[in-house]
């Protein structure tokens, strides 16, 4: 009697692989409604805060008033949902095991409704990437999969969310491996593109089947005509270089203000937005209302260069006082009008036919995006899907790829990922990832010797490290490296008589270091560099020391291999 | 295509669980999250349902905005409304056709074509884009482009309640090809016009003005007197009438109906003083005294010597400027007719000269110092009317 029952039981019971795919149709419709919800949330936002036509007064004040309340939301409640929400997603995906806290998602929707709905010129993609990705993080949680898949889930949530907040889901799956994972040839293309097609489907059951733009079919009216989309490639470099630097350097200078003013920093940028908005107040939001004016050649000249870099401006201003919101967006804003601006140029100057400016404030888009974000192929795609037509995509390849260039060849970190460098967290690229044979970082170090406070004088430190073996000192404190000092600069230092002086003077500029997962030509590139010890650190805090590496160390650990195998 | 769940050595975690209960903890949770997903869908739907129509009802307001903003003659600002009201609203094409026209009411005519062309990509049929985008053009001045777009706005798709607007388009259409002087194109499409005509009086009228516009004074004569039969009383159609006939040199019903036309306009009185002036002067007029005839001829041949005389003693002549020398063997010739013509009876062929004379002399004048007087007018009608107007 009972065996019947088992074997409807053991049917009835779903293998993880079954039981994944299943969960990414799961994720795919709930991250696209999620998206979608997020996007609708910041319209109503916005229509409550500012009303249909808001006065002067209006547009200067909800933007910091609100920042005054997301502040302390952003401070106290939710401190990891600041910013974008796409190099999070990046870091939980790589080092957190795609473990995202429930609250992130819960957060990010909150903070970026309130941030975006008020005015701040931020993007939505981002942090729906993370709501998105926090989301399928949660339900693989509670599921209790292994974590392995948990892990996997959060680029597929991420590929969703995107793929409805843009309406583009083949460029959604290929930022996902482009961006997220960091592999374009990722084991987990299938399942993102499942869940991307899932979050669509829903996507446009609610919304309609209306693309993210309305843009004319556009040509390139003559071959002459590339030169000028490379221009505007070059345009983009170096607005992205412009865009990616300011960002950096006025986050750089947030940060070192003292910690209690972090709950007042975002409503410091809203106030600066607001007086913003109350000249510009295109530029306010999402604004791809005027991105589509732009593709289809509605604004003046004059118009495109004043929002290109107030946009500019006021994103970097936004993003770097904390609030939440993404540049995503804000990448296509000046983008678009950056290249509407050389199009309307080119069309009236050029002695070749022209396309019209809306062409160039399309490839403009593309080019931005390529240079600000380094996904140069989810910008091709995304702008394929925006378009449907295949006759921009050479002008639009040529853009990018002078772009991205321009960009990596002086900004060396990918925006995402040097915003992650400023929190002490260093993502794995491809070149570094431990691979085939040989050994990593993590096996060959040895246990770091405790710190050395950069106050003490020099002359006590040298009286307590006088007698011992060790050639290099880890400087830093409160568990953070600042830096490492050879034996022989310290020895130096005593000979010229700076015995009472802190040895925190001692130190340079910056220190090579490598990661556990890192591989054996990484670390002895590293140790090449290094004044013969490599400090070995956190991804998750690139400050915190995890141990040593010297050229003893590598010969005694392959030693031992040696012996393990005879 | 590869997927995790293809990779055999990925861990599953759920094959070393064991089993709990008949039915498994994770189609449970599967069926839950999925009754969780549909309410959310359902939930999200109605709330983005709600969203659409308050923005549908910004849009409105923003475009009873522009309306207000354009009765007043702020074209700019109209304009503005209606871009706002037709970014919220971008199916709604009334609305980019009320942003379209206000642009080009703010004469920024490549914003507005740029509008139009988006709507023209949508609905390529669409007539009223298509009219819009001609009148564009015929303010550019693009007589090719604009015919095509007004074409396409004929055979386009109107509206239920606008059956009469191809015939308004095709008179638009006629009457810029008329104040383009292209008149073979413009009689083109009159035809095309004329059978589709309403037969009421206004519709007539308009008809006969537009083909004596287009040179074409036989249809004209035939509509103005079609509508002189629906109404009778009608002073345009007895002007229009009137006018139709003095192009075909029937000046005695122009005389006719320019008489018994109770408002006329300048053109009416213009040309009934030359319709006077030809039935008063014509020498070869049928049952004519061969005195009268002499008289006619005499006052027409010293009016033309007067006339020579003036313009030849005028130091700074007119443009175009013409012979001089011409002009002079002509007076002299005038003078040696009158004296030759003086005495005697005047035959058929003299008068026939006499009639070519005035003409040449006419012609002259006109070269040397510009059109002339009514009467100078009418002397070549005379000579045009009696086929003596061979140079």
């Amino acid at each position: 009697m009972k065996r019947p029952v088992t074997s409807v039981a053991q049917r009835l019971r779903l293998r993880e692989n079954q039981l994944f795919l299943a969960l990414t149709i799961v994720v795919g419709i709930v991250a696209g409604l999620s998206a979608v919800l997020f996007s609708i949330a910041i319209e109503v936002t916005s229509r409550v805060l500012f009303g249909l036509d808001p006065s002067a007064l209006r547009l200067f004040a909800v933007p910091g008033a609100v920042s005054l309340v997301t502040g302390v939301l952003l401070a106290r409640v939710f401190p990891d949902v600041r910013g974008s929400g796409i190099p999070q997603t990046e870091a939980a995906f790589h080092l957190h095991r795609g473990v995202i806290p429930a609250r992130v998602p819960f957060g990010k929707f909150l903070t970026g409704v309130l941030c975006i709905g008020s005015g701040h010129s931020m993007g939505r993609e981002g942090p729906s990437v993370q709501i998105g990705a926090g989301i399928a993080s949660v339900i693989g949680q509670w599921l209790r999969i292994s974590p392995e898949r948990t892990r996997d889930l959060v680029p597929v949530g991420a590929a969703a969310a995107l793929a409805a907040a843009f309406n583009t889901p083949v460029a959604a799956v290929i930022f996902a491996l482009e961006e997220i994972i960091g592999d374009m040839n990722a084991a987990l293309l299938g399942s993102t593109v499942v869940a991307s097609v899932a979050s669509v489907v829903v996507e446009r059951s609610i919304l309609g089947n209306q693309p993210l733009f309305r843009v004319p079919t556009y040509h390139l009216e003559h071959p002459a005509e590339l030169l000028a989309y490379a221009a505007l490639g070059i345009v983009g470099g170096v607005l992205s270089l412009v865009f990616t630097k300011s960002l950096l350097a006025l986050r750089r200078g947030f940060a070192r203000l003292p910690a209690r003013t972090k709950v007042f920093q975002p409503a410091i940028g809203g106030l600066i937005i607001g007086a913003v908005l109350i000249g510009v107040p295109q530029v306010m939001g999402v604004g791809y209302e005027f991105v589509d004016q732009a593709l289809n050649g509605g604004l003046l000249l004059h118009t495109l260069v004043l929002l290109c870099l107030v946009k500019l401006a006021a994103t970097v201003v936004s993003y770097t006082s904390g609030n939440a919101g993404g540049i995503f967006a804000p990448s296509l804003y000046i983008g678009a009008m950056a290249g509407g601006a050389v199009g309307t140029i080119v069309h009236r100057l050029a002695p070749f036919p022209t396309a019209d400016p809306g062409a160039y404030a399309l490839v403009g888009m593309g080019a931005l995006f390529a240079g600000i974000v380094r996904a140069p192929m989810t910008s091709v795609f995304m702008i394929f899907e925006i378009t449907q037509d295949y006759q921009i995509l050479v002008p639009l390849m040529v853009a990018n790829l002078l772009s991205f260039t321009i960009s990596r060849r002086y900004q060396r970190a990918p925006i995402y990922h040097a915003l992650l460098e400023q929190d002490d967290v260093h993502l794995p690229d491809a070149s570094g990832m431990a691979i085939g044979s040989g050994w990593t970082a993590g096996e060959v170090m040895h246990d770091a010797a405790p710190l050395v406070a950069p106050d003490l004088t020099i002359r006590s430190v040298w009286e307590r490290v006088a007698t011992g073996p060790e050639q290099v000192y880890l400087i830093g404190d409160h568990e953070r490296l600042k830096g490492l000092l050879p034996r022989a600069r310290l020895e130096a230092a005593l000979q010229e008589g700076k015995q009472d002086q802190p040895i925190g003077m001692l130190l340079g500029a910056g220190f090579v270091h490598a990661h556990p997962d890192h591989p054996s030509h990484v670390v002895l590139d590293r140790l090449a560099q290094s004044d013969g010890a490599l400090p070995i650190v956190s991804r998750e805090h690139a400050a915190a020391v995890l141990g040593i590496v010297t050229a003893d160390d590598i010969v005694r650990y392959l030693a031992e291999r040696v012996s393990l195998r005879e | 295509m590869t997927s995790a769940s293809d990779d055999p050595d990925r861990p599953t975690g759920a094959d070393h669980d064991p089993p709990a209960g008949i039915v498994h903890r994770e189609i449970v949770a599967l069926i839950l999250l999925s009754a969780v997903a549909i309410a959310a869908f359902f939930t999200t739907r109605a709330i983005a349902r709600t969203t659409h129509q308050m923005r549908l009802s910004d849009a409105a307001v923003w475009y009873s905005r522009g309306q207000q903003r354009a009765r007043t003659g702020d074209a700019i600002q109209a304009a503005a409304a209606f871009r706002r009201a037709s970014a919220i609203d971008r199916d709604n094409a009334d609305y980019r056709l009320a942003l379209a026209a206000s642009l080009a009411d703010a004469h920024d005519d490549e914003a507005a074509t740029r509008v139009l062309m988006g709507l023209r990509e949508i609905t390529p049929e669409d007539a009223e884009v298509n009219l819009q985008l001609a009148r564009l053009a015929a303010r550019r001045g693009e007589t090719s482009l604009a015919v095509r777009y007004y074409h396409s706005a004929l055979y386009g798709f109107w509206g239920a309640d606008a059956a009469d607007a191809p015939r308004r388009v095709r008179i638009e259409l006629i009457e810029y090809l008329l104040a383009r002087g292209d008149r073979g194109r413009a009689l083109s499409e009159l035809l095309v016009l004329l059978p589709n005509l309403p037969d009421d009086a206004a519709a007539q009228l308009q008809a006969g003005q537009l083909l004596l516009d287009a040179g074409d004074g036989r249809l004209a004569l035939e509509h103005f007197r079609r509508v002189l039969e629906l109404d009778p009383r009608s002073p345009q159609g007895r002007l229009g009438a009137g006018l139709a006939a003095f192009e075909l040199e029937d000046y005695a019903s122009s005389q006719r109906y320019l008489r018994s036309a109770p408002r006329q306009s300048e053109r009416g009185r213009e040309v009934l003083a030359i319709v006077d002036a030809i039935a008063a002067g014509d020498p070869l007029l049928p049952r004519l005294r061969q005195s009268e005839r002499r008289t006619r001829l005499a006052a027409a041949l010293a009016h033309v010597a007067t006339a020579s005389d003036t313009c030849l003693q005028s130091s700074t002549a007119p443009p175009p400027a013409g012979n001089r020398e011409q002009l002079a063997a002509l007076r002299t010739e005038v003078q040696a007719f009158e004296e030759r013509t003086t005495k005697g009876r005047i035959d058929e062929d003299a008068l026939a000269s006499g009639v070519n004379l005035t003409f040449r002399v006419e012609q002259a004048l006109m070269a040397r110092c510009g059109p002339g007087s009514t009467l100078d007018r009418a002397l070549v009608r005379i000579a045009r009317r009696h086929d003596l107007d061979r140079p």
